[in-house]
């Protein structure tokens, strides 16, 4: 398909909203040459917080996979600072909507895996993990085909790093070595097919009453969920292979495809069944799809809510994430239109064609969770932390230049960067002698360049910048700085887990955990600049620390790769 | 399928010819020899990967490889079969792209001893990666060449030998096509190339200084959201590489580059405001400036420390941004009247 440069408002004509998924909402559409429906996700870039090379990175992996058991990428197309992502669109809805009208009996949950498997399989053979499978990201055509949607996260396994290391997902359905970040491959995928089992067969993923944070802690520390024994005995013991807590003891996909339960799947067609009972109760259930169309605009406005950022995946929160975990779980109700929401709760629209109730009813649901409070210097723009990165780490020493506040700044100028108080400025030319010699050296640029040359590249990134205080080319104003980032940051912890405790009263672990830790981890993953890293290091080092004095053994639900480096680091700093 | 021909295993050596051959023939005209051509590549290419999975290259440590692997290793640099199979990846089928592809990277990973064989190959015969860079042109080809290229990148010699080819500014063209994936793919590879490896980027960045800048003005000036966003941060990217110092020095000399740069500070777009202002900023900060730089941000003193104090203010909880301002700020009510050079 063609994908010329035109504007995509000719091309197609957009229809209803149908959803969001990551990055973006979605659209029902028509490709105006061949009359064929398809779904488009819209991104304005210009407000995206997310940088252009992650949606780059979702749509260069969509664009490598050609497989009928995964959603067919057709192409993207700029319009202004929009991007519209055009892909097939899935009529039959995802397996999310097909549990609303009432239970799916096991017949049509195994064709469902076995389909979801040929997926796996083929994205797993492609080095390509998904990470985010639950019901809500598989979806259906009309004819009862199964397809692996939203690739918003999924991530690419090169040969040379065969384990990833980041924190993304939706918590219920996340493995346990994905929360612990102790490296994860292509087996969490089967973890979350084990969850999606469980899902498709009780109407929702195991812990479901819990604060999704909550979960974090309860995955990695529990037993692997099961089933139980209301179930097939076949159908418990396929589910209990996914769920191994060790990714090795787990099976593969191709392993799965002939465990029994899947062989003796039925035919894909009977799937139609359930599409057709759920498209007809959605005819005759009008009233389950009283969309709020306020609440979509609260979204947008977005001033008090606020939905969690698990790397990429844009989700509403369950209502359960309003309340402190400590309270009564969710009430359960009666009727429908109720244990529809509650289905709501835990899926994200994907990209691709579900019903315009979905995203409307949750988002209604959104929690009014607080916004994560700021975690030190220089987080304002995740961007700057990107190239920084590169600047401060990989230039094989651009001591002075990246550890100042994490800017961007000429190196040659102050060395520690802008903005310099006047009275420093003069020393640090003496120091660093760049743009002195760049002013002797005006018409060559050779050799201010020689004498600016930085000393060389301590080994370990995080306590870099520190040694770089120490060494003795570098000037007294980083040094300053050094101390003071860090400082800032640990010291904003403390305020910023009590302001979000409700009349003042002592932060309890919870507020901490909701309001501290997990939005620095998360932030963490996207900060690769040293002194952004530091002050997010030093808000986790602190947040653990007092984690830790309240529920003992907490720092060993994470990973000791990660409270090891925190600690390190905390170490290093006070040095 | 035919089973007589499936029955009879070809050995590495068949099989390279086997594919030459049909690369040939599949340049005939008839629509059918053509298909069977194509499908005998498939089938072939198919069977190299079986070759060197089989023979354990695709392992983490590819060192215990089978005589297989290194016959058919060596059959594909002698008989000059990467540059063949590149060049003609568009026509492929989309299976036999991606093998391909993979075949590539498994072959770049390889090593014998400390030697490796075909990163000493590419770096021998620049034509391979002369024809991944020209894949860009062609939109069914983009992204496989551009995976490879950028499995190249990995390697210093080999993003050396890259950035040293005439073919490297065709990135230029590439970067600002009409196709939004092959945009993105490319650009990507072109910023790898120019900031992996510092040193061959200095080193491409200072010989070919004017060339290079004045192609980049036009990448600057497109009327492609994100083909100026993504420029606009690459520049800063480089400028502020410490290692470019004198590349950066030479920039900032030009009075144009900051006009450039005030626009798109002026732009509608915010985040492009907010790129262009990472540049901006150096020009200020130059104690050394030119009388032309000197004179356009004197000239525009105070409409310049308006703006800069309304700049973006929703940004400030970022202290070094708002630090970098109030700086800018300062510095430029301190600018007296240039003296003429």
């Amino acid at each position: 398909m063609a994908n010329t440069n035109q504007n995509p408002n000719e091309l197609f004509t957009k229809q209803e909203k149908i959803g969001r998924g990551s990055f973006g909402e979605v659209f029902k559409g028509v490709e105006n040459r061949t009359k064929r429906q398809v779904a488009i996700k819209i991104i304005d870039l210009e407000s995206a917080e997310d940088e252009i090379e992650d949606i780059q990175q979702e749509i260069f992996i969509l664009s490598q996979l050609d497989n009928p058991s995964v959603t067919k990428y057709y192409g993207s197309y700029l319009d202004g600072s929009k991007l519209w992502i055009v892909m097939e669109f899935c009529g039959g809805g995802s397996c999310a909507d097909l549990m609303k009208p009432g239970r799916v009996s096991e017949t049509y949950i195994a064709i469902i895996l076995r389909e979801m498997l040929l997926g796996l399989n083929y994205l797993h053979h492609e080095n390509k993990i998904h990470r985010d499978i639950k019901a809500a990201n598989i979806l259906l055509t009309t004819q009862g085909h199964v397809k692996l949607a939203d690739f918003g996260v999924s991530g690419q396994i090169t040969a040379t790093l065969t384990r990833k290391n980041t924190f993304v997902g939706t918590p219920f359905w996340m493995a346990p070595e994905v929360i612990k970040q102790s490296g994860y491959d292509y087996k969490a995928d089967i973890w979350s097919l084990g969850i999606t089992a469980i899902e498709l067969a009780k109407g929702q993923p195991p812990h479901a009453e819990l604060h999704p944070m909550k979960v974090l802690f309860v995955i990695p520390k529990n037993e692997p969920p099961e089933l139980g024994a209301e179930f097939s005995k076949i159908f418990q013991e396929f589910v209990s292979l996914c769920l191994k807590k060790d990714p090795k003891q787990r099976p593969t996909a191709e392993q799965l495809l002939k465990h029994k339960f899947i062989r003796t799947a039925k035919r894909t067609e009977h799937l139609t069944d359930l599409v057709k009972r759920w498209q007809s109760w959605k005819k005759t259930a009008p009233e389950s799809r009283s969309s709020k169309p306020e609440a979509d605009r609260g979204l947008q406005g977005g001033d008090d809510q606020v939905s969690w950022d698990f790397g990429s995946v844009r989700q509403a929160l369950p209502n359960t994430s309003q309340r402190p975990a400590g309270a009564a779980p969710l009430v359960p109700v009666a009727g429908r239109q109720q244990a529809q929401q509650q289905h709501q709760l835990h899926s994200s629209t994907s990209m691709a064609a579900t019903n315009t109730t979905m995203s409307s009813v949750s988002s209604s649901n959104l929690s009014a969770l607080p916004a994560p409070p700021p975690i030190g210097s220089g987080h304002g723009n995740r961007s700057r932390s990107g190239s920084t990165a590169s600047n401060a780490s990989a230039s094989g020493g651009g001591l002075g230049l990246g550890m100042g506040a994490g800017n961007r700044v000429p190196s040659g100028f102050a060395g520690s960067g802008i903005p310099p108080p006047s009275p420093g400025m003069q020393q640090r030319h003496i120091n660093n002698s760049s743009p002195v010699n760049a002013a002797n050296a005006r018409s060559n640029l050779g050799p201010g360049f020689g004498s600016s040359t930085p000393p060389p590249l301590p080994g370990s990134r995080p306590s870099s910048s520190h040694q770089s205080s120490h060494s003795p080319s570098s000037s007294r104003m980083p040094q300053a700085k050094v101390g003071s980032g860090p400082q800032q940051a640990s010291q904003r912890a403390t305020p910023a887990g009590a302001n979000s405790s409700s009349n003042g009263r002592q932060s309890s672990p919870e507020d901490l955990y909701h309001n501290v830790l997990m939005p620095t981890l998360v932030r963490l993953e996207k900060l690769t600049s040293n002194s952004q890293a530091k002050a997010a290091y030093c808000t986790l080092a602190e947040t653990i620390r007092r984690l830790e004095h309240e529920i003992p053994g907490f720092a060993d639900v994470f990973s000791k790769e990660l409270t090891l480096s925190v600690n390190k680091f905390y170490q290093t700093w006070r040095e | 399928m035919n089973f007589f021909f499936k029955s009879k295993q070809k050995g590495p050596v068949e099989l390279v010819k086997a594919t030459h051959d049909a690369m040939a023939r599949a340049d005939t005209t008839g629509e059918q020899q053509r298909t069977k051509a194509n499908d005998e590549i498939s089938r072939n290419v198919a069977s190299m990967l079986q070759i060197l999975r089989d023979g354990g290259a695709d392992k983490k440590v590819p060192d215990t490889t089978s005589e297989q692997v290194a016959q058919l290793a060596q059959e594909i640099y002698t008989t000059e079969l990467l540059p063949l199979l590149i060049g003609n990846l568009a026509r492929l089928e989309f299976e036999t792209r991606k093998e391909v592809s993979i075949i590539f990277g498994i072959l770049l990973r390889r090593k014998i001893g400390s030697r490796e064989p075909t990163i000493d190959y590419l770096v021998s015969r620049k034509n391979v990666l002369a024809a991944l860079v020209c894949g860009y042109a062609s939109p069914d080809a983009a992204i496989f060449c551009g995976n490879m290229l950028r499995e190249c990148f990995k390697h210093e010699s080999l993003a050396k030998a890259t950035l040293s080819l005439p073919e490297f500014f065709n990135f230029f063209a590439y970067v600002e096509g009409d196709n939004f994936d092959v945009i993105s793919d490319a650009f990507t590879s072109f910023r790898d190339a120019l900031t992996k490896f510092k040193a061959p980027a200095v080193a491409f960045l200072t010989d070919n200084y004017d060339s290079f800048f004045a192609q980049y003005a036009v990448l600057l000036r497109s009327d492609n959201y994100v083909v100026r966003r993504q420029s606009l941060k690459l520049l800063g990217e480089i400028l502020l590489e410490h290692k470019n110092f004198h590349v950066m020095m030479a920039y900032i000399k030009q009075g144009d580059n900051l006009k450039m740069t005030m626009n798109a500070l002026n732009d509608k777009s915010k985040s492009i405001q907010y790129e262009a202002f990472h540049i901006f900023k150096i020009f200020v900060a130059n104690p050394t400036k030119t009388y032309d730089v000197h004179n356009i941000l004197y000239k525009n003193k105070d409409k310049l420390v308006k703006f800069l104090s309304d700049f973006q203010n929703d940004k400030n909880s970022d202290e070094q941004f708002r630090d970098e301002k109030v700086y800018l700020v300062r510095e430029i009510k301190r600018l007296g009247a240039p003296k003429p050079e």
